[in-house]
Order: C-alpha cells, then structure tokens, then sequence
C-alpha cells in the first residue's frame, strides 16, 4: 500500500467532518412533560420585601399579558407540557418551544457571546448561549425585556437586569431531564434564587399542543376580568 | 518466500487491515450520526431578499408567484374584502387583534426564520406572532380526522426523497391566504418540497395548495429564501391589542371588555 493512501486512511479515521457534532453531548431532543411531583421550589429570598402595591402592579401586569395574549416568555414557558427540545444536528444551536403563547428559545451553542446591549432588543425570553460541561448542558441568558409573564416560580419576578443560569442533564437512562434554574439580580434576590424541575420523557408519538390565545373573545374577557363567579 | 514479496505481503495486509479499521470505524460513526448525517442540514435562518426587481416582499410576491385559480366563491369573498377596505377597514381584524399568524404567512413575510433539524422532526420558528411549526419524520401518520388537533401552522409529516424534503400538511384551522391571492381552509391539502441550492446557500421550497372549494386547480409556486450569515439571532416581534396603535382602525371594536 502506497504512503499516499495510508495517510489518507488515517486522515479518515481522525477527519473531524466524519465526527457527528453532537456525538460528544447527550441527545435531549424529543417532547418532555412536567407532573405533580416534577418541582422543587424553595422560596426566594428577595433582596427587600416588595410592597403591597408593587405585587399588585406585577399581578396585574401578568394577568393583562394573559388578558391581551402577549408573548409570555420566560421562565413561565417552561411550565407547561409538553416542552420539546429540538437539538439541531450540526450542534451549534438548541430550541425549546412550548404550547403556550411563546416564541421558541434560541439557545446558540456555536462558541459565540451574548449579543451586545448596545444592540440587542430585550425579548420576553432573552438571549441565550450555552455549551456543554460533560454530559451537562450549561445555558446562559440575559437580555430581558418587560413583556409578558415576569413571576418566577418561588417568589419575585424577571426584570432588565435579571441574569439566568440553566444546567439540563439527562437522568435516569435519558427517561428523565433535570433543568436546575438560578437566578441572580441585584435588583431582586439578596442571594441566588435556585429550583430544579424534573421532566419526564413524552411517549414516542407525542406531538405538539398550540394553546391558542384570542385576545377578541370578548367572553374570554369577561371572564378574566370579573369578580371570580360573576 | 521471497523476501521482497514478503515485505510487500505484510505492506499490503497492514494496509488491509488498516482499510477495514477504517471503513470500520467510519461505518461506526456513519451509524453513530444516523439518518441525518446522510440527508441535507438545512438547519439555520433563512431569509427571503429581493433578486427579482419587486421594490418591497409583497412586490416579489407579485412578480414570482403566479395568480391562484380561485373558485366562483372565494372570488367572490375576496372582492367583499377588497370592499370593505375600501370603505376605511384599513387593519385586518387578525391584525388589530394580534391574532396568531396563520401559515403559511411567515414563509412569505420580510423576517428570517430558524429552522432546526433532528432525526425525527424539523421545526421552524418564526419571529413573527406565531407558533413554532413542528414537522414530524418518524414514520408518523396524520391523524384521524376524529383525532385530528387543527392549528394554525397544521399537521405536518415530512419524508426525504433523496435531496428533498417533501412535507405533507392537513389540519389547518383555516382563515389564511396564500401568496397569489389564494386561501387556507381547514381541509385545504398543502405538498411542499424543501431543497438546497447553491451548495446550501439558498433554500427552495416549492408548494402546492390543493382544496376544492377553495382551487380550480392546484395553486403551486415556488420562494426560495437565502441562508443568513453566521452569528444571525432571533428578533422577537410583540404584538400588543390593547395598545390603540396597533388596532388603529376606523372601524370601532364591536367589544366591551
């Protein structure tokens, strides 16, 4: 055998075009729900006790992003089932969508930063990039805008300086997904505010829900805007 | 044996051997990478741009797309609309009411959209108000008609007939149009064919609408949409009913809450 296709051979072996971009990183594509005993909520410990008039101001900036079907963003997006994760196959970027009223995440793990303030316009769920720790997917997003639902699970709400870290790991055989959330903002929480949701994988065969929102239901309206009963 | 033949024997055996560790292992990550690796990536954002002359998308849309063959019905619908409009109803009611966008509107708007591939599904998201469209290639089939979810993006199944894409959508909930003057009802027929071109600097989609109250014939045209450049990201584009701007229509909302 000639040296010039011994070397190409072994070019074949180490060749990085012949090595699947996500062989590295555990697959976590595919529809995941949330159930009873899917969360771990401690309550946050905020950085001064909120007045009453700014929980009301934040309950009824919520409640009209449901009345008028806003896009309701992070992190309530991610308490819905089924969640699906679309894992692209070149690996450079992730996308999780949800059935309620939501644009998909973009998480970009192709090595770039955050998009600079100075240009980026703050989104209901933010920039976010991410890399892989081992078998850990590491994902950071900032970037908030105003719209949509802000509370965040345990206490407090997401605001412009609001910083989120997400670690998703599969568990048990790849039947379980773990997404540890923590939020910092110096403006909220006098220390990182910390929860964990365990999803469970969807069946095979599980397809997406679209819970449609139409702000011109004028009986949707009453509704949500009346006396409970009335 | 001779001792030059020996020498090139071992050579060559070494060289087999190194052949079948090398096919091997390729065989192995061919395997690895699945079905995907041997289809097309079209993951990325595509964008439509103006290489015709059209002046504006809808301009484009005009020049490339031909008129859809309409039934006597619908012809008669659109002219209803065009006259309401032009008695003042300038804002669609989907508009003023921020409506989720129907498909396949986004396909035919100015923003980018995000494609991204598994083995088993392709999803599309768009910026514009709408919801992510799933495309499901596991060998699923569509759904009972009892069973069937409409919505406003439908149900779709995908399978690769070797380069291309071919998508099959039911299932919409009807109410959008089409370009080329046409309309989507909720048993409106979509065939749609995605393929790369310029080695995966442009994407073409080709489709064809069929449904008989709606299509003398078919309605196929074809938009082909460039691959942004790397580092491109999301917009989110909001839609707020209750800011009197966006529902800036002289006609008054026929609403009380």
């Amino acid at each position: 055998m000639n040296k010039p296709l011994l070397s190409s051979l072994l070019a074949l072996l180490v060749c990085p075009a012949f090595v699947p971009a996500q062989s590295k990183s555990p697959d976590l594509s595919g529809y995941w729900e949330l159930r009873f005993d899917s969360r771990n909520v401690p309550a946050a410990s905020l950085m001064a006790p909120t007045t009453a008039g700014e929980r009301a101001a934040q309950v009824k900036h919520d409640a009209d992003a449901i009345r008028w079907c806003h896009f309701f963003g992070m992190p309530y997006m991610m308490a819905w089932s089924p969640l699906e994760i679309v894992q692209n196959i070149n690996g450079k970027e992730i996308a999780i969508t949800s059935p309620v009223r939501t644009p998909a995440r973009h998480i970009y793990t192709d090595g770039r930063a955050h998009v600079s303030p100075d240009t980026f316009d703050p989104t209901s769920t933010g920039n976010s990039i991410g890399h892989w720790e081992g078998d850990t997917l590491m994902v950071d997003t900032i970037g908030f805008s105003d719209e949509g639902i802000l509370a965040i699970p345990g206490g407090g709400w997401r605001t412009a300086t609001s910083h989120l870290m997400e670690r998703y790991r599969l568990l048990q055989g790849g039947q379980r997904l773990s997404v540890v959330f923590t939020w910092e903002d110096p403006k909220m929480y006098a220390q990182p505010h910390i929860y964990e949701f365990r999803y469970y994988r969807a069946p095979p065969g599980t397809e997406a829900r679209e819970f449609d929102c139409n702000a011109s239901d004028a009986e949707r309206a009453k509704f949500l805007t009346s006396d409970p009963g009335k | 044996m001779n001792q030059q033949f020996r020498n090139t024997s071992v050579k060559r055996s070494a060289g087999i051997a190194l052949l079948t560790l090398a096919l091997g292992a390729s065989g192995r990550l061919l395997l690895a990478q699945s079905s995907p690796a041997q289809v097309p990536d079209l993951s990325g954002f595509w964008e439509r741009r103006d290489d015709v002359g059209g002046g504006n998308f809808g301009g484009i849309l005009e020049k490339i797309v031909p008129k859809a063959s309409l039934t006597p019905e619908v012809i008669q619908a659109n002219q209803e609309t065009a006259a309401r409009q032009a008695q003042g109803e300038v804002v669609a009611f989907g508009s003023k009411w921020c409506l989720s966008n129907l498909y396949p509107f986004f396909m035919q708007h100015s923003a980018a959209w995000d494609l991204f591939q598994t083995k088993n599904e392709i999803m599309q998201a768009a910026e514009v108000h709408t919801f992510p469209r799933h495309i499901y290639l596991d060998g699923r089939k569509h759904p009972p008609p009892a069973m069937l979810v409409r919505s406003v993006n439908g149900h779709s199944i995908g399978h690769w007939e070797g380069e291309a894409l071919v998508v099959d959508t039911i299932g919409f909930v009807g109410g959008g149009g089409t370009p080329g003057g046409g309309r989507v009802g909720v048993n409106t027929h979509l065939t749609e064919r995605f393929k790369l071109l310029d080695g995966g600097k442009k994407l073409s989609v080709a489709s064809t609408w069929e449904d008989p109250a709606i299509y003398m014939k078919p309605h196929t045209y074809e938009l082909q949409y460039y691959k942004s450049d790397p580092g491109t990201y999301a917009f989110e584009e909001t839609c707020h009913a209750d800011d009197p701007k966006q529902s800036g229509s002289v006609v008054a909302p026929g609403q009380k809450y």
